[in-house]
């Protein structure tokens, strides 16, 4: 479910969303966001932090006080540094500051509404084993090298399969960093971790959705 | 002129503080002179006993002639005697006769009464005994109480002068105070509307080291004033800088889109036009973010939440982030650490940014081969970003972090020109500073941080 109270945001989201086959509920205040949102039962809330009626943050507030868990993300103003920190303490899971790309957004909602259950101590894909407690990645069994930063990166696609991660998901998840333009920091780090797992012999497991970031399918 | 002054809060004060000082002279006075009548009575009545002990005295020593030799003359010009005889005529002395006694008095009585003035005499109220004394002769004496009052009212009369004295001083001084405050604040109106007007140099005069409230008030007003003009120059620099830096991409956004309208009609060219001209929109986004961003953090960010933050950590996770994309551009990302941990209230995500363009400046501003190295100093309290490329000249060094401040040379590498202008922002709103030096040949970023609060420590 989507509150957004800017109605082109609202139907450029909401269409975009639906094309990329989400099942999308809109509200334009935040009152009914709060009852669609008790009643019903969403996997991801997309929250604007302004809204008419009642504010994005008490929303989530209510919400929480509720005892409904539904993952939320928040959408800020430009700039508004405080209102992140603030959403993350009233337990918003993530946010995206507006202007965002849909594609951010989609990322980020597959991520946090399909979050796997429960980490699982080892991940694979194919040949690839990433042993997450042992902090070992192995191709077609030989052992590989990664820097704790590239590990970090392929354990982030690993818990992602099929899905993409983009490289200011990537930049936030491995560095802590958050910056206007992540692709210059992020991509020779992942050219890096390419050319160290098909050292092996191996067909790239990573693609690039460009425009986008990664995913391992 | 006289209505301003009667408006002028000091002048009023040093009336109503006249009218009381004169209010209270007055209730004081008024008590002071009822005690001195009092004691005067006293004193009458102690020195007509004494009088009558040494009558007493003279008698027995000396007999009647004694006593009536004593009488005739007047010795002190507040005390007379009457003596005469038991129909009441005068025998010796010059006091005129008491009031009769009511029948059945003791034959000495005391009597207070009012004599004319005669005989080069005040008059006025006597105090007196009457006694019979041998010879069926009757004794009066008496002191005349306006006379001891003459020389205590000459004295009260001298002090209410003084008062009036006082009182004129006070209210002369407490209207030439308040003409010079009034002048003063006068002054500070008329700079304070001049600048409201519009001059922006207009500044009130103070004294050096002068420490009275006015000059404090003056110097406050002042420091505002100044505040306000960098505040003034940051807009309009952030105005003229919008207008000029934001106009080239917009421009080329739109011959972009011309370009692509005049040439062939083919989807793919379409398709491909509108995904670039998508981008330099973004790019436009991303400024208007950046200014935006800056802004809030020099408007102190409000409601920004600062907890310590470990700048060495920090500096890891940026120099690792950054090194692959320096060794791919031919350079050198370093981190060294000295002292103890270098803990800054700040906000982590921002800092991070601001440490993240530090980097980035120094790596994209350089030639190939540049070795950067970021540097913690916990005892300084310092973090530093310093490169080993041509430098900055020193002219320019002190515009690096204005926003859009870019080198002539830099204008063709990637970069908004806000980046340094971020990260001074972000280390004024965590209460540090940072300038940029040369490090010869190159260019060194420090920012510095206060010593955390002692109280806070431990």
């Amino acid at each position: 479910m989507i509150v957004e109270d800017d109605a082109q945001t609202l139907d450029f989201v909401t269409t975009g969303l639906i094309r990329r086959g989400h099942g999308v509920d809109s509200e334009c205040d935040g009152r009914g966001g709060l009852l669609r949102a008790g009643a019903g039962r969403y996997d991801v809330i997309i929250l604007d932090r302004m809204l008419p009626g009642l504010d994005g943050l008490d929303l989530l507030k209510a919400l929480r006080t509720a005892g409904i868990d539904t993952p939320v993300i928040l959408l800020t103003a430009l700039g508004g540094v405080a209102d992140r920190v603030e959403g993350l303490r009233h337990g918003a899971d993530d946010y995206l500051i507006k202007p965002f790309d849909l594609e951010e957004l989609d990322a980020r909602i597959e991520a946090i509404g399909r979050r796997p259950p429960t980490a699982l101590g080892v991940l694979r894909k194919d040949s690839v084993v990433l042993d997450r407690l042992a902090r070992r990645v192995t191709v077609d069994g030989a052992p590989v090298e990664l820097t704790h930063s590239e590990f970090a990166m392929l354990e982030m696609l690993l818990l992602n399969i099929g899905r993409p991660v983009t490289k200011a998901m990537m930049l936030e998840g491995v560095f802590d960093l958050q910056l206007n333009a992540p692709g210059p920091v992020i991509e020779p780090h992942m050219s890096r971790l390419r050319a160290k797992l098909t050292r092996h012999g191996i067909v790239d497991p990573i693609r690039t959705l460009r425009g986008v970031g990664y995913s391992i399918a | 002129m006289p209505n301003r002054l009667t408006r002028s809060s000091s002048v009023r004060l040093a009336a109503l503080q006249t009218l009381l000082f004169v209010l209270v002279f007055v209730v004081a006075g008024a008590g002071a002179l009822v005690m001195v009548r009092r004691a005067e009575y006293r004193a009458a009545h102690a020195e007509l006993d004494e009088v009558e002990d040494d009558i007493t005295d003279l008698l027995r020593r000396q007999g009647l002639p004694a006593l009536l030799a004593k009488t005739s003359r007047r010795h002190d010009p507040g005390r007379d005697y009457r003596l005469e005889d038991a129909q009441g005529r005068l025998v010796a002395g010059a006091l005129p006769a008491p009031p009769r006694p009511p029948a059945g008095s003791p034959p000495k009585f005391w009597s207070t009464y009012s004599v004319p003035p005669a005989d080069g005499h005040v008059g006025g109220a006597v105090l007196a005994f009457t006694r019979p004394e041998p010879g069926d002769l009757r004794l009066t004496v008496g002191e005349y109480l306006a006379v001891k009052a003459a020389q205590d009212d000459s004295l009260l009369f001298g002090i209410v002068g003084l008062a009036a004295l006082v009182a004129a001083l006070g209210l002369t001084g407490g209207v030439l105070v308040g003409q010079r405050v009034q002048r003063r604040v006068d002054q500070i109106a008329a700079t304070v509307e001049a600048y409201a007007n519009g001059d922006r140099g207009a500044r009130i005069p103070v004294r050096e080291g002068a420490l009275s409230e006015h000059d404090q008030l003056a110097r406050a007003i002042n420091n505002m004033m100044e505040r306000q003009n960098r505040l003034i120059e940051g807009l309009r620099q952030v105005t003229s800088a919008v207008a000029h830096d934001l106009r080239r991409p917009l421009a080329h956004h739109n011959q972009d889109i011309a370009r692509a309208l005049a040439g062939p009609r083919s989807l793919p060219a379409y398709r491909g036009a509108l995904i670039a001209a998508s981008e330099r929109v973004e790019d436009v986004l991303r400024t208007f973010q950046a200014l935006l961003h800056i802004a809030e953090l020099e408007a102190g960010a409000p409601g920004l939440l600062l907890d310590p933050v470990d700048v060495a950590a920090v500096a890891v996770r940026v120099v690792e982030a950054y090194t692959p994309a320096a060794e791919a551009g031919g350079r050198t990302l370093r981190l060294t650490a000295s002292g103890p941990g270098l803990m800054v209230k700040a906000e982590p995500r921002v800092l991070g940014q601001a440490v993240a363009n530090l980097v980035e400046n120094a790596l994209t501003h350089t030639p190939r081969g540049t070795t950067v190295t970021v540097a913690v100093d916990g005892a300084r309290r310092r973090l530093t970003v310093e490169d080993d490329g041509p430098g900055v000249p020193e002219a320019a060094r002190g515009r690096i972090f204005d926003r859009f401040f870019r080198q002539d040379a830099s204008r063709t590498t990637p970069g908004s020109g806000l980046g340094l202008a971020l990260v001074a922002a972000a280390v004024q709103a965590f209460g540090g500073t940072l300038v940029a030096e040369s490090a010869d040949p190159g260019l060194r970023l420090v920012a510095e941080f206060p010593g955390p609060d002692p109280a806070a420590a431990g």
